[in-house]
């Protein structure tokens, strides 16, 4: 289990920038030879597929295909999801999208924690994702249903379902472990340099992927591939890891927990694009601007949003090929629905209590277009009851989401569309041409929000966190470190010093440097929309995440 | 509307500094979170100013969602101009359903039960928006369940069949509450 950031108040003075960038130094020219992304200029060292040895390149090839970004989407009404309302909570095991035999998949069937799966990574793989799903029923000799929740400290925790021990065996090289500690920079947690990073919480079900870090995708873009052959990997969850963490309170049966895990298989070669399908799901009131899949597809703001959504997309070198929008069952909006009216509770932020058992996790089972895509759920707005009633733009169930198989409780991401859709600030804002403008046209604000829950899906973090004390795993993305760039009268209160009161909130305008510091307020992986700055920039390691993800072709 | 909302509530209210430029737009900002909310003691941060500036956005023509997120952070911090901010938004005919849904709600948490039950009345048995009578509901049930929930449940029994998800959290609330039957 990571250990929760413990802040050192010593030596604060001297602190140095996170994410020290490996591009814009001095360094080998495009076309040298190389061994690693810091001998070049540009920041990547890259094997082309043929080549004989790697050399220093400004970006990938373009892929070949028709999908050239932004593209020209295709909006239609796909087939309405059926499913009859349940009595009781649904957590299940779904199995890979029909759709998605152009990928690998290795069932290695179901397992307890503590046992070591192995699985075979042909020559050419350029990613792989370990999906891993409770099972509430297990077949598995011995093995129990995952507890819901651990006690650590005074917190209750979801348990959350993360592989440890992952291992490339022939070279004995480990990839990532959940109990070790991420090394710091100075106060702060540094995994740029590690090999796989795992930073969210996805009880019940959840998807891993490497690579996912700066240091990760240096090691398989110089290679041209990641490592073949065998690795391993022990199944977990924080519930066994909690069996041997001084303080932390495991439920009983937190030994034997049972999950069903797949792996995918990505062979595509590394370049500079890829196309995304997107699956949009209707959580919307009969008097909805969208209220049925038809009125949608054929709505012109709805069109917009497509248009600006892939625009933004665009920019990590993703063509939004496919939108296809489905009606969900009626009885989702009903009084026992789980969005009255759409209005979608997301108080449980895709936790719950229990865990899965949220409005906006069941929701997300019905999740259900067999498309090796992201699925993006639209209600008509966004409530919070247990939060004070604040309420959040959007919301990903799980990063990355558990692309290829659809219907898992962690497998969608939420935005509200009223107010925004169609929204003006100045009249014919959301008419007119151009660029994307999100200050006075709320289809392109809400394009911009479903791009960033995009962004979580396809494995992307908050380039900065809310109070400037965590930072994505990347090393061409800017951070925007509180003690460092937040205005002196306030770094008084920054975390870094005083890490159990009310924090200092990194504000778009402390964060318009150019990187590596004091940055990111242009990236669409910001923590906050600040409209006076937000473009939806992405770095070309961001692009290279998001292209990775078993969900773009 | 909302430049005249302004000129009213500057001549009524009691002296409030104005936002300086840097406040508004660090309000504005932090009603932006993407996917983590922002509590209400971050604004309360901001001070006097912060109040200020989060009644602008709730007077303004800002999207909907962050008016109604503005009103619902002065709401809950209970600031000294969110009673009439709240009351001029309910009452404006041309704002966004979803603003005035927010501005009954946070009158719900703002007045004490008694003004709440008899206030908050004729949003719930008269106000055009399903949304807004919903709404109206729910706080009327959470505020002053003894007053209002005879109305409350009576006016969902006058809603028509397709507005009665609508209802559920009120009556919900009432039960719970045990509140009057009618």
């Amino acid at each position: 289990m990571r250990a929760l950031p413990v802040l050192s108040t010593a030596s604060l003075a001297v602190v140095l920038a996170c994410n020290p960038s490996g591009s814009g130094s001095p360094g080998k020219a495009d076309g040298e030879a190389c061994s690693t992304a810091a001998e070049c200029r540009s920041g990547l060292c890259f094997r082309a597929p043929g080549a004989a040895a790697a050399a220093c390149a400004s970006s990938e090839p373009a892929a070949a295909g028709e999908c050239p970004p932004p593209g020209a989407q295709i909006i239609t009404a796909g087939p309405a999801i059926d499913a009859p309302q349940p009595t009781s909570c649904q957590t299940p095991v779904r199995a890979p999208a029909t759709n998605a035999g152009d990928i690998a998949f290795i069932d290695l069937g179901e397992a307890k924690v503590g046992d070591t799966l192995r699985f075979t990574l042909p020559s050419g793989t350029t990613s792989f994702s370990i999906v891993s799903q409770a099972v509430a029923t297990p077949t598995v000799p011995g093995g129990t249903r995952p507890p819901s929740t651990i006690a650590f400290q005074s917190f209750s925790i979801p348990n959350s379902v993360v592989p440890t021990s992952v291992v490339h065996v022939p070279t004995g090289t480990q990839y990532y472990s959940d109990t070790e500690a991420l090394p710091r920079i100075g106060p702060y947690l540094d995994a740029t340099s590690v090999l796989a990073y795992y930073g969210g919480l996805s009880p019940i079900s959840g998807a891993f992927t490497v690579p996912n870090t700066s240091k990760a995708l240096d090691v398989a873009l110089t290679a041209g591939e990641l490592p073949s052959g065998e690795w391993s990997f022990v199944v977990n969850d924080f519930a066994f890891e909690c069996l041997s963490v001084q303080g932390c309170f495991a439920p009983a049966g937190s030994n034997t927990s049972a999950y069903h895990v797949q792996v995918l298989v990505e062979q595509r070669p590394f370049t500079s694009t890829g196309a995304l399908d997107v699956e949009v799901y209707l959580a919307t009131s009969p008097a909805s601007e969208l209220r049925t899949a038809s009125a949608a597809a054929s709505d012109p703001q709805f069109q917009r949003w497509a248009r600006s959504y892939a625009s933004y997309l665009a920019k990590a070198g993703i063509c939004v090929r496919n939108v296809t929008v489905h009606d969900l069952p009626s009885w989702v909006v009903g009084g026992t629905g789980y969005a009255p009216n759409g209005l979608l509770d997301v108080s449980g932020g895709g936790q719950g209590t229990p865990p899965g058992c949220d409005d906006l996790s069941q929701l997300f089972t019905l999740g259900l277009a067999q498309n090796r895509a992201v699925h993006l759920f639209m209600a008509d707005a966004l409530v919070a009851q247990t939060l004070g009633g604040f309420t959040v733009l959007g919301v990903d169930g799980s990063i990355p989401g558990p692309s290829g198989v659809p219907g898992t409780i962690n497998g969608g991401a939420v935005v509200g569309v009223t107010g925004f859709l169609g929204g003006e600030r100045t009249a014919g804002a959301c008419s007119a041409g151009g660029a994307p403008n999100v200050v006075v046209c709320g289809t392109d604000a809400l394009a911009l929000v479903s791009a960033h829950e995009t962004g979580h899906w396809l494995g992307l973090y908050h380039t900065t966190e809310f109070d400037g004390t965590l930072f994505d795993p990347l090393t061409d993305t800017a951070s925007c470190p509180c003690l460092q760039c937040a205005p002196f009268a306030l770094r008084s209160r920054c975390a870094e010093r005083n890490p159990t009161g009310q924090p200092t909130f990194m504000l778009g305008s402390y964060c318009t440097g150019q990187r590596p510091r004091c940055g990111g307020a242009r990236n669409l992986m910001f923590w906050l929309f600040d409209d006076r700055f937000a473009i939806g920039d992405t770095s070309r390691q961001q692009g290279d995440v998001m292209r990775r993800n078993p969900a773009v072709r | 509307m909302a430049a005249l909302l302004l000129a009213v509530l500057a001549a009524a209210a009691p002296v409030a500094p104005a936002a300086s430029p840097e406040v508004r737009a660090n309000v504005s900002a932090l009603l932006n979170a993407f996917d983590r909310p922002v509590t209400p003691e971050a604004f309360a941060q901001l001070g006097p100013e912060g109040e200020a500036a989060l009644a602008e956005v709730a007077l303004s023509n800002d999207f909907a969602p962050r008016r109604a997120r503005a009103l619902e952070v002065l709401s809950v911090l209970k600031t000294p101009r969110a009673e009439e901010v709240h009351r001029a938004v309910a009452a404006s005919g041309d704002a966004h359903w979803l603003v005035r849904r927010a501005a009954v709600l946070g009158l719900g948490r703002l007045l004490p039960a008694e003004r709440a039950a008899s206030e908050l009345a004729p949003f719930l048995e008269r106000d055009r928006e399903p949304a807004v009578r919903a709404a109206a509901a729910e706080a009327l049930a959470a505020r002053a369940p003894a007053q209002a929930c005879g109305v409350v449940r009576a006016q969902a029994a006058r809603e028509l069949a397709g507005n009665a998800a609508r209802f559920r959290s009120a009556l919900g609330a009432c039960d719970r509450a045990g509140g009057a039957r009618q």
